[in-house]
């Protein structure tokens, strides 16, 4: 320290009692009244004599706070003020009053020998003292800077920015990431923004390639994150504290499947101004059947029907089935197709008056080909009937600091359970082959007690989640989960968290064991926090931090809605319209208007299907051919129909 | 180090026999051994004694408060003769915003053994000499056949009386640089230039001695709160005289008829208008009547202490250890 450096003023003094000792992980001290401290502020206590050749430096955190008078009992003051509560203010003097706190130990310095906290000054932590506190030092040094900015720590006028280690929050030390907050205080999504964000700024170059694939499980939130948002100074401050861009998602993709009726697309995108950058989410039998076990109930279908369906997936799809009983060879491709071998299958079972074919039971047959062919309208919208496929670039296609934005907001519950399983089961298939064009890819997924509950059906989507949770960081495939309460989350998905970020929690919420480690104080904290402030766990960090973050430089989800009203498929020469000329921009609404009058609707929309997959040169021409050509009808004169002449030896006079 | 164990242990090492388990002497003391007494006194404001008004309370305040603390205990014994370990302090603590805050320069302590020069050997005294601060009980003089017993109490008025020695050199230096009134406990200290000052005020707490004639106590008795006595003329041997009255801190309506009643001194009217000296104590009475509250509980002696007396020995309490 230069001689011209203030010398920083004293905050307060270490006190300890026989019954209130210090210990190596904790201390307490005093301030005078007006200190500049609270709950979660981070102090730097000065020992007092050397030991082992230094004099130790103690870095600690506030969990607790006491304030209290000389005043024995209260009634003390109610006799002093003569039971008036007014006339207590008028005495000419305040009572001696205390401000004593206990703070958790986050850093002693040296390590060793560790011993209990001595009773020296202390002092509120400088910002290069919160890098040292937090052993942020370690990942924040030139040259092996590995931190990833999640908030400001704010405590007396400090703006120190925390960073995570982005080998603890992707991998592969240790990975994945919790956000615990209330809803409707917009805190879990812009965090979740706010750190993806931060990550594509900061994850170092040298670490790999990363991108994010965000399901969108309710509103709009996350369908907006390549346009502007509305930020304040105060925003922009912390995100130039941060050095985190104030700027929206450079690169978004949306995938989002069809309505049922199949006219648009079924996400808050559906804007023809936004348009350019959503694909759409279809697939086919070959997809689905993969993952029939998300959608078909273990209870429901038993071995013998597990039988069948596996003896469908390996000997019917996709290639040349023939039977002696069957009426035809079939190659099944699409729902409507199995349907078919199905049909042809219990037909031939009738007519033959047999319970059995290829050893599985009639019954297993009709429960299967219900069930199986339920799924076409269980997942309408997503799953087609005539096998088109429309999927993430799994094979080599995801770039570099790219979201992946799958929107599921409006699919039934179990649909959205296979887009789930099956998007995460082959981002996990591609990384194991380091196939998918990127090393890390963060799984964005809200609600996680729905998908991985602590208790409730074991399912595929929660083994799914443990496995991830378990053995992704080993992978790159890193999960970031938000969730309302995080003791309902089953605890193998938390407990390998290595980051957990909490916004305002509910009080029920903090009564549940798991934050009894939390002192009475941070729990009250938690339960009042303000829109932009976290509570964040770290394994770098021996205790809780608080942080403030900026809103995301995103546009709500609400004011997004508003602003672009999506396209509705009750009008579907307009939806039709929207999705063409987002292909071909000279199509006219008469066009459109004329191909639905010729053509059967599903027609229509399987041949605009096939042209937004292929993306031709002239998307009018190959839609076209899809259709096949119809003249339209001529108009016909008004009068008498034209009458063919007769000939001219006419022997009934008809012509005449 | 000047504390009772480091105290001990170099009468131990200077060959006494040391006593780690002597109490306090002031815990040893009959309060209650001073005899009661009516003392006469000339009256002030008027012929005889009567009681007046304070007036309301115009938010006059006195600006610090000045009380100190002792503590003496046997640390040792050469024979039969005790050595008393003391320890005194004082403090002047000032009001600034509604806080005490120490004056600056206004905390003074003092320790040191205590104990008769001619009853210990020489070679012993001049150990403890060399160890500690060192008074002579016998302040110089032979002493006769004296029990050892009574150098208890000797001992104890000696450190009283340093104690007494700390308290005034901070009233003389208020004096010196007044910043309003301070408030002392207790009767004004033995200095001349203290006792004329007009910006001391001492309150007593205690009334085994009262300076009203017989026919007046009923008079006392029916004091009300915010009502003084006129003023009395204390007049003693060791210090300079002074004006007192008594005043009713707290309603003693169903209690004990000196609840809540303390006596005021000040500076005698010397050249002073007798309006101006009334005056000036009213404005005094005021003064203590607002420092009723806050209550200085838990202290039992509350009805009749001040928030900011307590608030000096608390601080005392907590420096003297």
């Amino acid at each position: 320290m230069s001689d011209s450096a203030p010398v920083p003023a004293v905050l307060g003094r270490v006190v300890a009692t026989e019954k209130r000792p210090n210990t190596p992980h904790q201390f307490h001290f005093w301030t005078a009244v007006e200190a500049p401290v609270g709950i979660g502020t981070i102090v730097r206590v000065h020992g007092t004599h050397p030991v082992a050749g230094h004099v130790p430096v103690i870095y600690g955190v506030i969990t607790e706070a006491l304030g209290y008078t000389d005043l024995e009992s209260p009634l003390h003051d109610v006799l002093g003020a003569d039971g008036s509560p007014a006339r207590g203010g008028e005495a000419p003097t305040r009572r001696a009053e205390i401000r004593l706190y206990t703070a958790a130990v986050l850093r002693q310095v040296p390590d060793e020998p560790m011993q209990p906290v001595p009773m020296g000054e202390v002092f509120l932590a400088t910002d290069a003292d919160v890098a040292v506190a937090l052993r942020m030092d370690g990942y924040l040094r030139d040259g092996a800077r590995t931190g990833i900015p999640v908030g400001v720590y704010t405590a007396g006028g400090m703006q120190a920015p925390i960073h995570l280690d982005a080998e603890f929050l992707l991998g592969p030390e240790a990975a994945h990431c919790t956000i615990t907050g209330v809803s409707g205080l917009a805190t879990k999504t812009s965090a979740v923004e706010f750190l993806l964000q931060a990550i594509f700024a900061h994850f170092p170059a040298a670490k790999g390639r990363v991108a994010a694939v965000c399901f969108n499980v309710k509103g709009p939130d996350l369908c907006f994150l390549d346009l502007p948002g509305e930020l304040d100074d105060a925003d922009r401050a912390l995100y130039a504290a941060l050095e985190v861009p104030a700027e929206p998602f450079a690169r978004v993709r949306y995938f989002a499947p069809y309505t049922a009726r199949g006219g648009v697309l079924n996400t808050a995108r559906a804007h023809p101004a936004l348009l350019h950058n959503v694909a759409p989410l279809t697939w086919g039998l070959t997809e689905v059947l993969q993952y029939a076990e998300v959608l078909l109930n273990k209870d429901d279908v038993d071995a013998k029907a597990d039988a069948l369906i596996d003896f469908i997936r390996e000997q019917v799809v996709e290639r040349p089935f023939t039977d002696a009983r069957l009426s035809r060879a079939h190659t099944v491709r699409s729902f409507a197709e199995l349907d078919d071998w199905f049909k042809d299958i219990l037909r031939a079972l009738e007519q033959q008056d047999d319970q059995t074919w290829r050893t599985h039971h009639v019954a297993t047959i009709r429960k299967v080909r219900n069930r199986l062919v339920n799924i076409a309208t269980r997942c309408a919208g997503l799953v087609t009937d005539d096998g088109t496929s429309s999927d993430l670039p799994f094979e080599g296609g995801f770039d570099d600091r790219t979201v992946y934005v799958v929107d599921v907001a409006n699919l039934e519950e179990d649909a959205q359970d296979l887009v789930f399983a099956r998007i995460v089961s082959r981002l996990r298939e591609q990384l194991e082959r380091r196939a998918l064009g990127v090393d890390h890819v963060i799984v964005f997924v809200d609600e996680l007690n729905k998908y991985a509950p602590s208790d409730g059906p074991d399912t595929y989507v929660r083994q799914m989640l443990l496995d991830v949770a378990e053995r992704g960081r080993y992978l790159g495939l890193v999960l970031f989960g938000a969730q309302q309460f995080r003791s309902q989350v089953h605890r193998r998905v938390v407990g390998n968290a290595g980051t957990s970020l909490f916004g305002r929690m509910d009080a029920d919420e903090l009564a549940a064991p798991g934050y009894a480690t939390l002192s009475p104080a941070i729990r009250t904290k938690l339960s009042a926090l303000e829109k932009g402030q976290l509570m964040v766990r770290h394994p770098h960090f021996t205790q809780p931090v608080f942080v403030k973050f900026p809103r995301p430089a995103v546009l709500r989800g609400r004011d997004g809605a508003t602003r672009y009203p999506r396209e509705q498929d009750a009008e579907l020469d307009r939806a039709v319209f929207a999705r063409l000329r987002a292909l071909e921009p000279a199509t006219t609404l008469p066009y459109v208007q004329d191909l639905l009058a010729l053509h059967d609707e599903r027609e229509v929309l399987k041949a605009l299907r096939q042209t937004e997959l292929a993306r031709p040169e002239d998307p009018r021409a190959f839609l076209q051919s899809r259709l096949g050509r119809k003249v339209k009808a001529a108009a016909r004169p008004e009068g008498r129909l034209p009458v063919q002449a007769g000939p001219a030896d006419d022997p009934y006079g008809v012509g005449g | 180090m000047n504390g009772f164990h480091a105290a001990r242990r170099a009468c131990e090492a200077a060959g006494a026999h040391p006593d780690a388990t002597g109490r306090p002497l002031e815990l040893q003391r009959d309060a209650s051994a001073e005899p009661p007494r009516l003392v006469p006194a000339e009256a002030l404001e008027s012929d005889v004694l009567r009681v007046r008004a304070a007036g309301p309370a115009d938010g006059a305040l006195v600006s610090a408060f000045l009380d100190g603390r002792q503590e003496s205990r046997v640390v040792a014994h050469a024979g039969l003769v005790p050595i008393v370990w003391g320890h005194v302090g004082a403090v002047v603590r000032q009001r600034s915003d509604r806080r005490l805050v120490t004056w600056p320069g206004g905390l003074r302590m003092r320790a040191g053994l205590w104990a008769p020069r001619p009853a210990i050997p020489p070679g012993l005294w001049s150990a403890l000499q060399a160890a500690q601060p060192l008074t002579d009980l016998a302040d110089g003089e032979a002493i006769g056949d004296v029990h050892p017993f009574a150098w208890h109490d000797r001992a104890y008025h000696a450190v009283q009386e340093a104690r007494e020695d700390l308290e005034r050199s901070l009233a003389d230096a208020w004096v010196a640089a007044p910043a309003g009134v301070l408030y002392v406990d207790g009767g004004l200290p033995k200095a001349e230039r203290v006792a004329r000052s007009l910006d001391v005020l001492g309150v007593v707490k205690t009334h085994r001695s009262l300076y009203v004639p017989s026919d007046a106590l009923g008079l006392l008795a029916g004091l009300a709160v915010g009502e003084r006595t006129t003023a009395v003329r204390v007049t003693s041997a060791r210090r300079t005289a002074v004006a007192s009255w008594y005043a009713r801190r707290h309603d003693a309506r169903g209690r004990d008829p000196l609840f809540g009643l303390v006596r005021l001194e000040a500076a005698l009217p010397d050249g002073e208008p007798p309006a101006a000296f009334t005056a000036r104590a009213d404005r005094l009475t005021r003064m203590v009547l607002a420092e009723a509250a806050p209550l200085a509980l838990p202290d039992p002696r509350w009805p009749v202490m001040a928030y900011g007396i307590r608030d000096c020995e608390e601080v005392l309490r907590a420096v003297m250890g």
